[in-house]
């Protein structure tokens, strides 16, 4: 009997959700495991999932925090991958409205993920309805494939040398995408609609391509010095179609029917190949042409 | 008596393992298809329902052979599915390309949501009626091969973002952002569409087109409305123009020929283009209304109309 109940308690602690392994090795965290604890060393029983070792994380299941004041995931350590696996992780904020009449409600909160680690990587799902930023990251960070949306501050805040690539950000109080803090970010084929504040939002020596801004609250895309903003479209903003502080180039986006500038350059910023029209300002703001632009 | 305890045990075990797992991703196969109940609300047989959030993925092919039928309907918002490789398969056909392609009739979509955040990926959607992959704002496709729709391959509402796909003789568009008037500011990266029965791609107001390649389409390679940014593609061969601009567009570092409208066309001085490189196209290489930024190839000649 007694070696029963050994038996019994053995398996049991086996049974037990510490961090679990997928076959690939990657650790599992799912909304049962949130709730027992022990993903990592130091995470406690319930939201935030705090993950303190470097590694690959991936979601099991929809995460789901049950308070505004939580945080959903908590990293603390460097070179994380956490990869979402096309789950969600929700906040209880919901919204109503878009660009300047969106509305979320009030107060701050925890954010969806959020991250003081270097080289953290994000991919492959949604976070939405957080009281604060949906996803905020420190230096070196990469962002794939991730919708933001519905958060009441940021919807995705990156810092030094990040790069996003087809990320989704729309429907934050925020900006869409934020990097105004930052220096050496990328942000690629990327969509910001109809946030509150600004859609995609850098600092100097940033880059973005490919990436589409409508009918945000402020301005499309506003950079800063030294930045490039290639290949854009930015319409119907509730302020410029694009700003650009300091000594940026502006080449080859659309700007269209904003409510401000079409493109806003203060001091010496460079736009070539850029089109624009139906602002409510006028087209070009200051600026040097380097070539033709339209009209 | 020993034996006994410890396989009660380890059904203990195995309960409790299960429980602590969680959801899950989810597996669709064609048998769970038949059967039903992939989730609340899925009755046997098509289409496969998704109701709840989540992740899902494919672990065969799902056929489905009636012409009424959709493949999968996604009544949830933030919904992943993953084809894993496999084939979303329906029964509709099409022969030819271009305008003159010829497809049988059908009343089905091979995936289907009128919900917003839905992603999909890695796999193939051919043979349905209604369209191949057919999604509301805010949505993401990527990596999928398209092929004999009956009417649109790819179609998508606002703020959606589609990369690194092929659609190819579907009947109507190959990728097509909607609706038409109000859909707003889609990134369509890095895709081939090939011999669809109207546009290659047919992007609506404040769009990025960007790095895609277009041919053999029934009427334009590309059309972009109003202020959209178009770049890097290669059209050709289409029966209309390789790349068709609204107002307040920019296109630049394309490479269209031998279409069989213009090589670029614009209705409106406020679309402008530079850095073309515009070959022999039947109408001409450049209408005569957009605005010229310059360093233009136009059949050699780089003083383009």
């Amino acid at each position: 009997m007694a070696r029963t109940c050994f038996a019994v308690g053995f398996l049991f602690v086996l049974a037990l959700p510490t961090a679990s392994t997928a076959d690939d090795g990657r650790v599992e965290i799912n909304l049962a495991r949130a709730h027992a604890g022990g993903v990592t060393a130091t995470d406690a029983p319930g939201f935030p999932v705090t993950i303190d070792t470097p590694g690959s994380y991936v979601l099991t299941s929809n995460l789901n925090t049950p308070t505004e004041a939580e945080d959903g995931i908590k990293i603390t350590a460097d070179n994380v991958t956490l990869d979402l696996n096309g789950f969600t992780i929700a906040g209880l904020v919901t919204c109503t409205g878009s660009g300047s009449g969106l509305d979320c409600g009030s107060g701050f909160g925890g954010n969806g993920i959020d991250s003081t680690g270097d080289a953290t990587v994000v991919m492959n799902g949604v976070v939405r309805g957080f009281a604060s930023d949906g996803i905020d990251l420190d230096e070196a960070c990469r962002v794939e494939d991730v919708t933001v949306t519905q958060n009441r501050s940021v919807g995705l805040r990156l810092d030094d040398d990040c790069v996003a690539v087809g990320v989704i950000a729309s429907r934050n109080v925020g900006s869409g995408i934020l990097a105004s803090s930052a220096t050496g970010a990328t942000i690629l084929t990327s969509s910001a609609r109809g946030n509150k504040g600004i859609g995609i939002h850098m600092s100097s020596v940033s880059s973005v391509e490919g990436c589409a801004a409508n009918g945000n609250g402020s301005d499309g895309i506003e950079v800063g010095n030294s930045a490039v903003a290639t290949y854009n479209a930015s319409s119907e903003n509730g302020g410029d179609g694009m700003y650009a502080l300091g000594t940026a180039l502006l080449k080859g986006n659309a700007v269209y029917g904003n409510s401000a500038w079409g493109l806003n350059m203060v001091t010496f910023s460079g736009y070539v190949l850029n089109s624009s029209g139906s602002n409510g300002s006028g087209d070009y703001l200051s600026g040097v042409s380097l070539g033709a632009n339209s009209p | 008596m020993m034996r006994r305890e410890v396989t009660l045990v380890l059904a203990l075990l195995i309960a409790a393992q299960s429980a602590l797992a969680g959801e899950g991703v989810v597996l669709i196969t064609q048998a769970d298809a038949v059967a039903g109940g992939v989730t609340a609300g899925d009755t046997p047989g098509f289409p496969v329902t998704i109701s709840s959030s989540g992740s899902y993925r494919l672990a065969s092919d799902l056929v489905v052979t009636s012409i009424t039928e959709t493949g999968v309907s996604i009544t949830s918002t933030d919904v992943s599915l993953d084809l894993n490789g496999f084939a979303i398969l329906g029964p509709v056909t099409c022969t030819g390309e271009g305008s003159s392609i010829l497809c049988v009739n059908g009343m089905g979509w091979g995936i289907h949501s009128t919900n917003e955040r839905i992603s999909v990926r890695n796999g193939s959607v051919r043979g349905f009626g209604f369209g191949g992959v057919v999604l509301d704002d805010d949505c993401r496709v990527r990596d999928l091969t398209v092929q004999e729709n009956s009417s649109s391959g790819i179609s998508v509402g606002s703020g959606c973002i589609v990369r690194n796909s092929t659609a190819s003789l579907n009947g109507v568009h190959g990728i097509l952002t909607r609706p038409v008037v109000e859909s707003r500011a889609s990134v369509v990266s890095g895709n081939n569409a090939r011999g669809n029965g109207d546009d290659g791609i047919h992007a609506t107001t404040g769009s990025v087109v960007i790095d895609n390649m277009l041919s053999l389409n029934g009427d334009k390679g590309i059309w972009a409305t109003t202020g959209s940014s178009v770049h890097r593609n290669s059209s050709a061969k289409n029966e209309g123009d390789g790349i068709n601009l609204g107002a307040v567009t920019t296109t630049t570092l394309n490479a269209t020929g031998w279409n069989g409208g213009y090589g670029i066309s614009m209705a409106v001085s406020s679309a402008a283009y530079g850095f073309n490189v515009i070959s022999v196209n039947t109408a001409g290489t450049v209408s005569a209304s957009g605005t010229n930024f310059g360093n233009n190839n136009c059949q050699g000649n780089t003083t383009c109309p």
